[in-house]
């Protein structure tokens, strides 16, 4: 009985009228905007007519059980999804106001306004800056010092620059979990993206290198839109403005932070976010 | 009623936290009572008791703000647990209220001058409408029951008219009383503590609400219950 919510009949996602958005959350205008979305691998339905509004420089946390479609919907935003073969995606996934699901959407396009960080951090197998300048070069064409600087400036803005300004030719293997993690968000920021996806960003740091993230995702709402999966519940308490509640593939309930945490509309939210099944 | 939580031990905490809220509950109502019993049978030993048996209330209330930290820091509960959790410290200041009180009419039944006089019965019917709310009002908490909790929260007119009506017939007799002013000024504050009692009872009513609702009821009682659900 604990681990199982039994059959359950899943109301569509709504946000509550008449409950004051935190900070304002609500109020800011949708970057992306997914409608009616659908997803398969294969034969196999893994998100069912997902409506969603990411907000302009917030931060929103998708939550749920594994297997209910969080990652896979992430995913989506980029496209990242379509180097695998037999996956397929339907509906709009509007990013202001333009479907990135359409193949005239150029991934190239995509990709440096949607940066990326995943669970484990991947740093390459070259020196701290290169890190960092491998993906300016790819998409840009810089000068020497312009380049420099602006590999600089991603460091700072990840709050990394002090730690290893004075190491930057050494490989980036060499660092921590925590300062490689920051590392690869330092990268993505190096692209200057708008959007930030963060696939369970902190999952394999401590808790001091997990600040360290949470921190710095404070910090960056400020100039980027940031969306984050994550396992840890009290991380987007702590980190989100918005949160969703995916279920199953489906999206069950989109609210403010402070409402989705004291009083959640849909009774499975309540369930999840309460312990009693997961 | 809710699923159980995956972590079996989270629920024997939070159902420790509602039985002693119930127990504290219980032991401010009997405290009520005896109070009321004392004041009206010029029963002074019992008066007493009841000003003694009044830190027994305070170290229950310290025992839930203890389980209240503990489950806070611990178990970092949210949504319906953490409204629980929140309004039981509430709930609790509130019954420790409710025992101050008893114990404040015990003191003045001390005060009044031994001779057997019937007391009005506007404080009878005072004190059985306070004792009557606070016993409701811990049933609704102890069954989770928002309607049974709007209902003791409206029943709070009657007893703010009920002592109005106290406080008329105490200041006619003040008015022509000269040296035995005595006696209605000490039922007026008598009257008094029953009426905080009241509000007291009120609020656990606001925080039962609070509870099984999500979000704080309107506060006007003649409201109508379903126009007063937040959703």
């Amino acid at each position: 009985m604990s681990s199982d919510p039994g059959p359950i009949r899943i109301e569509l996602a709504r946000s509550r009228q008449g409950v004051a958005p935190a900070a304002g959350a609500a109020a800011a205008p949708a970057k992306f905007a997914v409608r009616g979305l659908d997803f398969h691998y294969g034969d196999t339905q893994v998100l069912h007519e997902v409506s969603l509004d990411i907000p302009l420089h917030r931060v929103t946390a998708i939550i749920g059980p594994s297997g209910c479609g969080k990652s896979t919907l992430l995913r989506v935003l980029n496209r990242i999804y379509s180097i695998y073969p037999r996956l397929r995606a339907s509906g709009e996934v509007l990013l202001d106001g333009e479907n990135v699901l359409d193949r005239a959407y150029a991934l190239n396009r995509l990709r440096s306004k949607v940066g990326m960080v995943f669970q484990k951090p991947v740093p390459f197998p070259l020196s701290i800056h290169d890190n960092i300048a491998w993906g300016i070069r790819h998409h840009e064409r810089l000068s020497r010092p312009e380049l420099q600087a602006r590999v600089e400036q991603a460091l700072r803005r990840a709050a990394l620059w002090d730690e290893v300004k004075d190491k930057l030719q050494r490989s980036a293997l060499g660092l921590s979990g925590g300062q490689q993690q920051r590392l690869c968000i330092a990268r993505a920021i190096a692209l200057r993206p708008e959007v930030l996806l963060l696939d369970e960003p902190t999952s394999a740091l401590d808790p001091v290198a997990t600040a360290r993230i949470e921190q710095l995702i404070e910090e960056l709402k400020g100039d980027y839109t940031l969306v984050m999966v994550t396992h840890n519940m009290q991380q987007a308490a702590r980190v989100s403005d918005r949160t969703a509640f995916m279920y199953m593939g489906r999206l069950v309930e989109v609210d403010a932070t402070e409402t989705i945490f004291t009083s959640p509309s849909n009774r499975h939210t309540e369930d999840y976010i309460t312990g009693r099944f997961g | 009623m809710s699923p159980q939580h995956i972590v079996r031990s989270f629920d024997l905490e939070l159902e420790r936290l509602a039985s002693e809220i119930a127990d504290m509950g219980q032991a401010a109502l009997a405290q009520v009572e005896r109070a009321r019993q004392a004041l009206q049978q010029f029963d002074r030993p019992l008066a007493r008791q009841v000003i003694a048996d009044d830190d027994a209330i305070d170290a229950r209330e310290r025992e839930v703000s203890h389980d209240v930290l503990r489950l806070l820091a611990l178990r970092q509960p949210n949504a319906r647990d953490l409204r629980e959790v929140l309004a039981a410290l509430r709930i609790a200041a509130d019954i420790e209220r409710i025992g101050d009180h008893a114990v404040g009419m015990a003191r003045l039944s001390l005060a009044l001058p031994d001779d057997r006089t019937p007391l009005p019965a506007s404080i009878h019917v005072l004190g059985q409408l306070t004792s009557a709310m606070v016993g409701d009002v811990l049933d609704a908490w102890r069954r989770g029951d928002a309607d049974a909790a709007r209902a003791v929260w409206r029943r709070d007119d009657e007893v703010d008219r009920v002592h109005g009506v106290l406080f008329a017939q105490m200041l006619q007799r003040l008015l022509g009383a000269g040296d035995a002013a005595a006696t209605p000024l000490h039922l007026l504050l008598v009257a008094k503590h029953l009426e905080r009692i009241g509000d007291h009872a009120t609020n656990i009513a606001e925080q039962v609400w609070f509870v099984a609702e999500g979000a704080p009821g309107a506060a006007a009682p003649a409201q109508d219950a379903a126009a007063a659900r937040p959703r």
